[in-house]
């Protein structure tokens, strides 16, 4: 496990938790979610600032945290390079989530915009973070275009229904040769560990954390099952049996004893 | 002179520099970014770029998303 480090587009990930900040009831629990369950990196969006008196949500990070920004809003790949340009003069980083999505009653992502946006921007040199309905054969058009992960959707954003898209994730895990990160949908730390058994290399959460009646404790929560779902993972998962085998087999002595 | 600033249509001096105008209306420079007619502002070039009237200028910062 020591020597079991994320690197995503040259960046090291040290807890495979990625927080996103929305919904919070407050800006100020997010030091103290980040502190408290180690958290390295963050999803933030951007918006016009309303003034300059507000504390902006860049105070209420740590320096030393990673800062991954979406491009929320974007209904093409041509607004996500917009945002993206925005993004990169905030932070100072090339990466970038590409979030495109025309529906707004279940918030599906177009896979063919993203895969033109993940193009676009890697021709500007920023490192695409793709969200995705997942779909081997998008996935695979997304790394062509210079994807530095694939981010599937474990289930619409905001519904906690957990890996709904499991035997599609799944696919992409098997044949998709970059990291994978779960975004969306997970609603509990159960659906993180069992994200994180199938292989993928991380996960993505926001509602689940932001709305909790104990946001700090979630997360720490959260970030224990991600871990104990990744050691499950590397250890080696047996394979399921249709039926029952013995824990420990009955030898001839007891038998022969018994049955006198 | 006339400029509009996230929308609404504010007074300003001639001249002004984008820094200037963000350190008037108390935008730290390092945590807001300014759009120009839609061109995005390197902050490297933020004193450098002098508006002019009629200018429409979008300051961006980031918030809370997933």
């Amino acid at each position: 496990m020591e020597n079991d480090i994320l690197v995503i587009g040259e960046v090291e990930i040290k807890n495979r938790l990625i927080v996103g900040t929305g919904k919070f009831s407050s800006y100020d629990l997010i030091p103290e979610i980040i502190e408290k369950a180690k958290i390295d990196m963050v999803t933030v969006a951007i918006r016009r600032a309303r003034d300059g008196i507000q504390k902006p949500l860049i105070d209420y990070i740590p320096k030393d945290t990673k800062i991954l920004v979406n491009t929320s809003g974007a209904r093409n790949a041509e607004e996500a390079l917009k945002i993206a340009k925005i993004g990169r003069e905030l932070t100072g980083s090339d990466l970038i989530k590409i979030e495109i999505i025309p529906d707004t009653k279940y918030l599906m992502p177009d896979n063919r915009e993203v895969i033109k946006a993940c193009e676009l921007l890697a021709n500007e040199g920023f490192k695409p973070f793709p969200y995705m309905m997942p779909d081997l054969v998008s996935a695979k058009e997304m790394v062509k275009a210079g994807a530095v992960c694939i981010m599937p959707l474990g289930a619409p954003i905001g519904t906690n229904k957990g890996l709904v898209a499991k035997y599609f994730i799944e696919m992409l895990r098997n044949e998709i040769d970059l990291p994978i990160i779960v975004d969306a949908g997970i609603g509990k730390p159960s659906h993180a560990a069992e994200a994180m058994e199938l292989g993928v290399d991380a996960v993505l959460v926001n509602t689940a954390i932001a709305t909790a009646k104990d946001p700090v404790n979630i997360t720490i929560a959260f970030s224990k099952a991600v871990e104990a779902g990744r050691l499950g993972y590397l250890a080696g998962l047996p394979s399921e049996k249709i039926l029952a085998e013995a824990s420990s087999p009955i030898d001839e002595y007891l038998l022969g004893f018994l049955r006198k | 002179m006339k400029i509009k600033l996230n929308g609404s249509e504010i007074e300003v001096n001639d001249n002004i520099s984008v820094l200037e105008l963000m350190k008037t209306k108390n935008f730290d420079s390092t945590k807001y970014v300014a759009i120009v007619n839609e061109d995005v502002i390197p902050k490297s070039k933020i004193s450098e770029v002098i508006l002019k009237e009629g200018d429409e200028v979008e300051i961006i910062t980031m918030m809370g998303g997933g």
